[in-house]
């Protein structure tokens, strides 16, 4: 399984990146921007998508909008944020998002989210 | 001055210098100079780059240390890393946590990850915080530094729930700056999640209407760990704690305090008077409407748009129209808006009575039936 994680916090999407590794669960590419995040989604094809809203360049919802609309795919994208509000929840479901999780979080149940996405 | 000698010297033709010489010296001068300046800039230029790089290289290794450490299989009945882990815990510390910008790049980047994430990692940050013994770091802001870092310290004490620096927070509670005060106060509150409010008890508590909102949120999220009963500061001489203790009331919703509060319907403050008419509406106490109305009548310099608009919703008579009627030329606007809402409410010929009155005794009036009637603020 191929998985791209934008995140900006580098500890953050280190702790992330291992507890995927040690579940095995396929190879994770890192996006430490919204640059990044655009060029590795058009270079490359992903099972699963993690993206967090607050990023330099371009943020999680844009790029939710960049792969629904411009790249036209239907992988599955898991939010992460710590703004929880109720108006950033629903326009990433309205843009196209399939989970949302806010931060604080704990990384087991990321992954058990990711899990029932990919089923 | 040995450069305005030679520019006088230049200046004066009758001199012996030859302007040739002169000149080159000035010249050597400027060159010196700017060379000076650009050197100055070149390595102001290093020096920061090598802080960045000496940055980057710490926050690197600390990150990987934070990651390694909590990401450990451990001993789960005990809890206790293994000794790979101590060892690098051990080695790190030595090698560069000695100074104190290491130490607070560490604790920053530790601060940060614990926001983001919450369970067993999030315990794991706490515990690698203490094997490090930075809470030396955070204790000595808190007891030596400046107030932006005394700020700064008992934010991370609060956060790493350093139980033995609580008498380091009662002490800024006396602070003499209100920033470092309410601080104190919050972190409190965060570092006693099981009695979170005993600095109440303390003289010459203050709590602004932020500091209220910010104790209530917190309360609020951690309420697993048990909501006081605010009853027990009704008690308090202190008004900011009164008042605080009968709005708590109000918002958590504690049905069985409204009695109590209905006494300070008759306060002599003006602000605990409004504050427990708000509460007994929070708390639909419909049983104490007459409370309310003896206290209206009795005393009435203590109708204001609130108490009305208290009585108003409480009582399911005609007492709030019957005042509402004698309010309607107050000089007080508020007050008067507030009676026409009243009015409007609370009858079905509200409408009609008002206009009739409006047409016949108080033209002034119309202007507020516009205002209250407009859609937009419907």
């Amino acid at each position: 399984m191929n998985i791209l994680l934008c995140e900006d916090d580098q500890v953050m999407s280190f702790i992330i990146l291992t507890k995927l590794k040690k579940e095995n669960l396929g190879e994770a590419d890192h996006a430490i921007d919204g640059k990044v995040a655009k060029d590795l989604l058009s270079e490359k094809k992903y099972d699963i998508i993690i993206l967090d809203i607050f990023m330099p360049f371009f943020s999680g919802l844009e790029i939710v909008e960049y792969i629904r609309k411009d790249l036209c795919m239907k992988t599955p994208i898991i939010m992460l944020s710590a703004e929880g509000s109720e108006q950033t929840v629903l326009e990433a479901f309205e843009l196209g998002a399939d989970d949302f999780i806010a931060k604080p979080f704990s990384p087991a149940e990321l992954l058990v989210r990711i899990k029932r996405l990919v089923k | 001055m040995w450069f305005s000698d030679l520019w006088h010297q230049y200046q004066d033709t009758s001199t012996s210098h030859p302007r040739v010489f002169i000149h080159i010296t000035m010249a050597l001068f400027f060159a010196f100079g700017s060379l000076s300046f650009a050197a100055s800039i070149v390595i102001s230029k290093l020096v920061k780059s090598m802080e960045q790089l000496r940055f980057l290289k710490l926050q690197k290794r600390f990150d990987q240390l934070i990651s390694e450490v909590i990401l450990s299989p451990d001993d789960a009945a005990s809890g206790i890393l293994s000794e790979r882990y101590v060892f690098l815990i051990q080695a790190t510390k030595k090698k560069y946590l000695r100074s104190a910008y290491a130490q607070n790049l560490m604790i920053d980047r530790m601060l940060q990850l614990k926001r983001s994430i919450e369970g067993n990692l999030e315990q794991r940050i706490v515990d690698l915080y203490r094997i490090l013994e930075l809470q030396r770091n955070s204790m000595k802001k808190v007891k030596k530094g400046p107030r932006f870092l005394v700020v700064k310290g008992m934010k991370e004490i609060a956060e790493m729930q350093i139980k033995e620096a609580n008498f380091l927070l009662i002490e800024n509670l006396t602070s003499s700056n209100k920033h470092v005060i309410r601080e104190a106060q919050i972190a409190l509150v965060k570092l006693n999640p099981q009695n979170p409010l005993y600095f109440l008890d303390k003289p010459g508590i203050f709590l602004t209407t932020w500091q209220m909102l910010r104790i209530h949120r917190f309360i609020k999220k951690n309420a697993k760990a048990g909501i006081p009963s605010f009853c027990k500061w009704l008690d308090s001489t202190n008004v900011s704690v009164l008042q605080f203790a009968i709005r708590m009331i109000g918002l958590f919703q504690q049905i069985e305090a409204a009695e109590q509060v209905a006494v300070f319907l008759s306060h002599q403050e003006a602000k605990i008077r409004r504050i427990a008419a708000i509460t007994l509406l929070d708390l639909e106490a419909y049983h104490l409407a007459e409370t309310l109305q003896n206290v209206l009548d009795t005393c009435p310099e203590f109708i204001d748009p609130i108490t009305l608009k208290t009585l108003s919703r409480l009582s399911t008579g005609d007492q709030a129209v019957k005042m509402a009627y004698t309010l309607l030329d107050n000089e007080d606007y508020l007050l008067r808006k507030e009676a026409v809402y009243t009015l409007l409410e609370g009858r079905v010929d509200s409408e009609d009575i008002v206009s009739r009155v409006c047409e016949d005794e108080k033209p002034g009036l119309e202007s507020i039936i516009r205002h209250l009637q407009d859609p937009l603020l419907a």
